[in-house]
């Protein structure tokens, strides 16, 4: 009976213990695969097909849901290695979807969205940062903490005003609350970017000349003479057959023919 | 009786090359809506090259006239007006040509399916007019081209191997090379979860409620601190009290200042206010009595110790006296 339960016990470990063995292995081979191209980095004919492999591994690891900002970093950067701008730019976004605050991450996509050529005045180009310079960038967790510890020292300065009408705390009470008033409207930048793109995939052109229509078909004219190029950002708004409806970063919607996009299928939803 | 019926039959001959040589005008009675303005006998054809391709790739549509009547003056038919056409193809018109021998006459149309669920070019009709008929309108008659199936694919999506200018590998930066170390800043949600909300609203309510009983407790501990502070919260009172810091204890100033508080707070309009003029006032104004009869009895005693050499009274603390007085006019609330 012992016997037959150790073997019932170990018979439901059996799955986990395959799934997580072959995960590390496919993880492995796709590092492999990295540092074979890496080795081969002189010769681009070899190197390239290497670091593709490594990314297309990447994401089968991705495809069984392990949410590793790293895993997305390695992956963009098999995939730029390998020349394909797009997917790597698509790889970055999806990671710091994960970590948001990841700066390695930021600099990544910010390098890659430097190779997009866009269109002399084409609204498509992607604004330096979504969010002012100067706010900066913390975890929720690091921005409720301070919020926190802001809150109960603004409130010890302004009691200790009121009771006292010195100016010292005053004055701190009063940098208290705009730094909190700051820290606010961090948290509700952040929040708001969160929302966007739970509601809306996030997508990259994968095509050179893409013109966006005002209709879902050929037959519609061109929104612009500008046509997009690959590496592009957007979000997917709707989707009608084969033609999906997107918003570029100025702004700008139109549609264009789903098989010219890569879309980020595995975003969370609300 | 011969060369009647040779008459007649000469009549009848040049009867008829006179209405050859004449223009035909089709009724307006019974056209129909699709006439194309064709007059004489007519059949029509289509071919289509390629019969095989993806949604939204081009084709190659004729249409084919052929005729009896005049093929010059045919005008090219509008497949747009169809709504089999203009449904499931973007139409473009292209050149048309005219094969005399054949006695035909061909049109060429650019199409593009919309869709992959497009599976023919539909039957075209061709609507002419064929004179000689009696009624005349019963001269319209409809030929058909038969349809033309069609394969439409959708379209292939995009490999990455197939993707466009696949760029040359730029002189990236050394970090990436290396494969990227495992990360621990990743987002956690439970912040903006609806069950965190009320605790998150308790928390950041938490200080601002603890600190406000501490100043209540305060308030009512040290009650004359605490209108001392009011005091100092309106301009006059905040004068006042500051300048009856400046007075060292001089009757004649500590009642200036006082009488100037008066006519500053309350609008007392006497420049050098009697006690009688001032509780008078202020009883107007609907201030308490006691109140009232603190600052006469503050007034009078001034008086007595600036115009009366009543020295006991001198010897108080005058300053400390004005600014109860100023701290209990602050705490006043008048109709």
């Amino acid at each position: 009976m012992a016997l037959a339960e150790v073997i019932l016990i170990g018979l439901s470990l059996l799955p986990n213990g395959i799934a997580s063995s072959s995960t590390d292995e496919i993880r492995n081979r796709a590092d492999e695969a990295f540092h074979a191209g890496v080795e081969l980095r002189g010769e681009p004919e070899r190197s390239r097909p290497e670091f593709r492999r490594a990314a297309e591994l990447y994401e089968e690891l991705v495809a069984r849901v392990i949410q590793d900002p790293s895993l997305f970093r390695s992956q963009g950067n098999a995939y730029l290695l390998s020349g394909e701008v797009p997917r790597a730019i698509l790889a970055y976004r999806r990671g710091l979807r994960v970590a948001p605050w990841d700066s390695e991450l930021q600099q990544d996509l910010a390098y890659a969205r430097g190779l997009v050529h866009h269109a002399a005045g084409s609204l498509a180009r992607q604004p330096s940062g979504e969010r002012p310079p100067w706010l900066p960038k913390m975890s929720w967790d690091l921005q409720f903490g301070l919020l926190c510890l802001l809150q109960v020292v603004t409130c010890v300065a302004a009691t200790r005003w009121l009771i006292t009408r010195h100016i010292l705390p005053r004055d701190l009470a009063l940098a208290g609350l705009f730094v909190e008033i700051l820290l606010v409207m961090n948290f509700a930048c952040d929040l708001w970017q969160y929302r966007q793109e739970c509601r809306h995939s996030v997508l990259v052109i994968a095509e050179d000349g893409l013109l966006l229509r005002k209709g879902n078909g050929i037959s519609y004219p061109a929104r612009s003479d500008s046509p997009v190029n690959r590496g592009t950002e957007a979000l997917l708004l709707f989707e009608r057959g084969d033609w999906i409806q997107i918003e570029l970063a100025g702004g700008e919607i139109g549609w264009v023919p789903r098989q010219s996009v890569l879309i980020d299928e595995s975003r969370s939803g609300d | 009786m011969l060369a009647l019926l040779a008459v007649w039959l000469l009549a009848s001959a040049l009867l008829q090359a006179s209405a050859n040589d004449q223009v035909v005008e089709p009724p307006l009675i019974g056209r129909p809506r699709f006439f194309s303005g064709a007059v004489g006998t007519y059949r029509v054809s289509m071919r289509a090259d390629p019969m095989e391709l993806e949604a939204e790739d081009p084709l190659t549509l004729t249409v084919r006239i052929t005729g009896t009547g005049s093929l010059d003056r045919l005008p090219r038919p509008n497949l747009r007006l169809l709504p089999a056409f203009e449904k499931n193809f973007h139409i473009e018109d292209l050149q048309d040509r005219s094969i005399p021998a054949e006695k035909s006459r061909e049109f060429d149309f650019m199409l593009r399916p919309r869709t992959a669920a497009v599976k023919e070019i539909s039957t075209f009709p061709f609507v002419y007019f064929k004179p000689g008929a009696i009624p005349d309108y019963r001269g319209y008659e409809t030929t058909y081209a038969p349809a033309i199936p069609l394969t439409v694919r959708p379209r292939s999506s995009v490999k990455p191997s197939e993707i466009q200018g696949q760029s040359a590998v730029p002189h990236l930066p050394e970090r990436f090379y290396r494969l990227a170390e495992p990360s621990r800043i990743i987002r956690s949600d439970w912040l903006i979860s609806s069950n965190m909300a009320p605790v998150l609203v308790v928390v950041l309510l938490l200080p601002p409620g603890l600190c406000g009983c501490i100043y209540w407790v305060w308030y009512r501990r040290h009650p004359n601190s605490a209108r001392l502070m009011q005091a100092r919260r309106t301009s006059s009172g905040k004068q006042a009290l500051r300048a009856l810091e400046q007075t060292k204890g001089k009757v004649s100033k500590t009642v200036d200042i006082v009488a100037e508080y008066l006519r500053k707070r309350f609008d007392l309009a006497a420049a050098e206010p009697t006690p009688i003029e001032t509780a008078a006032h202020l009883e107007r104004l609907g201030i308490s009595t006691e109140l009232i009869q603190r600052i006469a009895h503050f007034f009078r005693n001034a008086d007595r110790v600036r115009f009366g050499p009543d020295e006991a009274l001198a010897t108080e603390d005058w300053t400390a006296t004005a600014r109860d007085l100023i701290c209990a006019l602050e705490g006043v609330r008048w109709r």
